[in-house]
């Protein structure tokens, strides 16, 4: 996933950032892969973000972020990105109305879905597809149980 | 001896202070030639040696990806310092090491500073500094370059290293690198003999588009692909930098609470910007109404001097010459003095306390739609008092593609000069509605800059962005000494510069209007000048005594008003029946938008010149001279049809 799509508050693993003079610019300041970077907050109208890397507190458009590809620590991936399989939600980012609907599809943090394929997911609640859009805002991670 | 002294290093990391503390007042700013990027050099005197140190602007590496960067790294590569000092943060060492080492790839002599110690020990971390110098193999200092804290062991060490042999220190990188830098050394040492053999393969490997481009023009068959190893590079080095952290430096804790909590107020998502809206109105009121008995006690104080001269001398060439010409050019500038020294005050102020980077960071996102960043956004702010101090602090903006476009645009923001001739045009013409027609001239001095910076981005730049990365530094409390030499340098350097065009553009504007018949302004050389201007006019319906009129406003916006009362040898009173006959409702309503536009006030030219050079002075004459006369044309268009 791209650093512009990991919410506030959370810590990123780089892997790569752009090939040209920008991404030069942010190896130095210290976006290298491996290193972690942790969202730290956004600007009025969401745009620009700040990050915490190496002490400093960097600002990028997301623009730029976008360009930038991170995992997310301990496997989490959002429900876009997830492969086939089953996956525990650990994190929903939006409001309130978004948990609601998403709770009457029985998504909510701790609730198992399994994915069946791309944009269509089962939970206990039956099989839904959920669009790219919604699915971005939804976190989770590898349940091997 | 004389030794040169570079001081380097990333952005924010207190280099500036530091330079203040090394060198106090004696140092000047320069632009740098050809270029405006502003260089600053010091020097000082030290156990009998003679040190000339330049600083820098910051940089995060040797990949120069600004203006800034590539004139920090062309003076380390090309200029040969005897000594390079990089000045690295203590509370964020990384990247400040990072620097160094790329620049000990040059070979040069260096040392390493880490400022702001002070802050390190409150928040109890230890360095360890002979732990650090023997891993870099260069001398460590810590400073403090508020307490002053080591600033002397630095003139020291300076000195004992320009006279000792430093042993070179090479970084190794991991084999499969060394292997590659290696192949490209042997590459380039094939075909050029240059010393830098290494630093230059390194770049390449690193895909440093300057130095990629100047192999790829003498040979086509390079052995490895340029920017092949960049990531690999980046992430050796800062493995590199982490086992010597670990080894020197103790208990890093990486915690910002103050910075965060005034963060979470300054940067919030709401409050964020209305909390700007509200500094800046304060900064506003304090550059322009605070101050403002100071320039009016200087104003008065010169037509003290006028009177003077005209009782002491009578009515002659030599009078007309000293009151009107070289006194009251230099008074244009001289009453300046107070509200620049106050801008530049504030700004000191919001750049050291880094509020600044802040204010840019949540503006950001409304300028971008403009393909401007958060920085110019102050300036557009400004541009409402005066548009002087507005061009003037288009230095905070970085990019320089987007600084020229501020500096172009900032002055059809409507400044406070122009409100005379609006309010006196809009009371002869629309009594019942003159709040309106000031304020919906207001409202389109906005949306002309907004305009003009869309056109430029189109037209001169081609709609390039350029990206935002920006730093939020931590906040601190600026001190006394800083401000009084930011503000001393900024206003002094304005003066100078601005001083002598004002100067020599009034002598001349006043020779236009007393020759050749010093009794009838009428008849002078610029009535001529604004005779020819008004066949250009025509269509707008200008005749030869408003475009006479316009020509003085050239000066200064105030001016057109009384230019119209010499023309019709009237007083203010009757001007408006005069007036009435010179206009219709709708012509005058595009002489006020033809106002607003055109070619900006002398001291505004000047600052131009100052600021981005020449060139753009003729350029914003006559860039603005065409917008202004579209505006109008476009009014008076619209305004028939719908009348």
């Amino acid at each position: 996933m791209s650093l512009s799509e990991v919410p506030v508050g959370l810590e990123a693993k780089i892997l790569s950032v752009p090939e040209d003079v920008k991404g030069n610019k942010l190896l130095s300041i210290g976006f290298v892969p491996g290193n972690k970077v942790k969202v730290v907050g956004c600007a009025p109208l969401g745009d620009p973000r700040v990050y915490m890397i190496m002490g400093k507190l960097i600002t990028l458009r997301n623009d730029e972020a976008k360009q930038i590809l991170v995992s997310l620590e301990n496997d989490v991936e959002s429900l876009m990105n997830a492969r086939e399989g089953t996956w525990r939600v650990v994190s929903l980012i939006g409001g309130r109305r978004l948990r609601e609907k998403l709770e009457s599809m029985g998504i909510f943090v701790g609730s198992i879905v399994k994915v069946i394929s791309n944009g269509i997911v089962e939970t206990e609640k039956g099989v839904f597809k959920i669009g790219i859009n919604m699915a971005k805002l939804i976190l989770v991670r590898r349940d091997n149980v | 001896m004389t030794i040169r002294v570079a001081l380097c290093g990333n952005p924010n990391v207190g280099k500036t202070s530091l330079f203040n503390a090394l060198t106090g007042m004696r140092q000047y700013v320069a632009n740098w030639p050809g270029v405006t990027v502003e260089v600053k050099e010091g020097v000082r005197s030290w156990k009998d040696h003679h040190l000339i140190i330049t600083d820098l602007p910051g940089m995060y590496g040797m990949l120069a990806t600004s203006m800034d960067e590539k004139i920090a790294r062309d003076f380390l590569l090309y200029n040969n310092p005897d000594v390079v000092v990089v000045v690295a943060d203590a509370l964020s060492l990384e990247q400040g090491l990072y620097l160094l080492l790329e620049v000990l790839e040059l070979e040069t002599k260096a040392i390493l500073v880490i400022n702001a110690i002070d802050e390190a020990k409150k928040k109890g971390l230890i360095v360890d500094k002979r732990e650090l110098s023997k891993h870099l193999k260069v001398p460590v200092v810590l400073t403090s370059a508020i307490t002053g804290e080591g600033v002397e062991e630095l003139l020291d060490t300076i000195i004992s290293t320009a006279s000792s042999t430093q042993t070179k220190v090479i970084f190794n990188f991991s084999d499969e690198v060394e292997r590659a830098i290696f192949q490209m050394q042997r590459f380039i040492e094939d075909f050029s003999r240059i010393s830098t053999s290494r630093w230059f393969a390194i770049k390449y490997l690193e895909g440093d588009p300057e130095i990629v481009e100047k192999f790829s023009q003498r040979t086509s068959n390079l052995p490895i692909k340029a920017g092949s190893l960049k990531s690999e590079i980046a992430r050796e080095r800062y493995d590199h930098i982490q086992l010597i952290i670990k080894e020197s430096i103790a208990s890093a804790s990486k915690e910002l609470s103050l910075s965060e909590a005034i963060d979470h107020v300054l940067t919030h998502k709401f409050i964020g910007i209305p909390v700007f809206l509200a500094l800046m109105y304060l900064a506003l009121n304090f550059a322009f109404e605070t101050v403002q008995p100071l320039s009016d006690l200087l104003e008065s104080l010169f037509s003290h001097v006028v009177n003077s001269i005209r009782t002491n001398l009578g009515e002659n060439l030599i009078s007309s010459m000293l009151a009107d010409g070289v006194v009251t050019g230099v008074g244009a500038v001289l009453t300046f003095v107070p509200n620049i020294f106050a801008l530049f005050l504030l700004l000191g102020i919001m750049e050291d306390s880094g509020y600044l980077p802040r204010a840019a960071f949540v503006m950001d996102r409304i300028m971008y739609t403009l393909k401007l960043s958060g920085r110019s956004f102050m300036s557009f702010l400004l541009g409402f008092g005066c548009s002087v101090p507005a061009v003037l602090s288009t230095r905070g903006v970085s990019d320089p593609r987007e600084r020229i476009i501020s500096v172009l645009s900032v002055p059809f923001v409507s400044c406070s000069a122009r409100l005379p001739v609006y309010l006196l045009i809009a009371s002869i013409f629309f009594p019942e509605n003159r709040g309106f027609v000031v304020f919906s001239v207001y409202l389109f001095s906005m949306i002309a800059a907004m305009v003009s910076s869309l056109i430029l981005n189109r037209l001169i730049f081609k709609g390039q962005r350029g990206f935002f990365i920006l730093e939020l530094p931590r906040y601190r409390l600026p001190t006394i000494k800083n401000l009084a030499i930011y503000t001393w340098l900024r206003g002094k350097h304005f003066l100078v510069k601005a001083g002598t065009i004002i100067f020599v553009a009034s002598l001349v504007l006043w020779a236009l209007m007393y020759f050749p018949n010093p009794n009838d302004v009428s008849q002078s050389f610029a009535a001529q000048i604004g005779r020819s201007m008004s066949l250009i006019l025509k269509p707008l319906n200008f005749d030869w005594r408003a475009s006479t009129a316009l020509f003085f406003g050239i000066t200064a916006k105030e001016i057109i008003v009384s230019t119209f009362g010499m023309l019709f040898k009237t007083q203010e009173e009757t001007l408006a029946k005069h007036l009435s006959q010179l206009f219709d409702p709708l012509t005058a309503y595009s002489f006020i938008i033809f106002v607003m536009a055109y070619i900006p006030c002398l001291a505004t030219l000047a600052s131009i010149r100052s600021e981005i050079g020449t060139k753009y002075v003729l350029i914003t004459i006559f860039y603005s001279f065409f917008f202004a006369y579209a505006a109008a044309l476009l009014v008076k268009l619209i305004g028939g049809v719908l009348l």
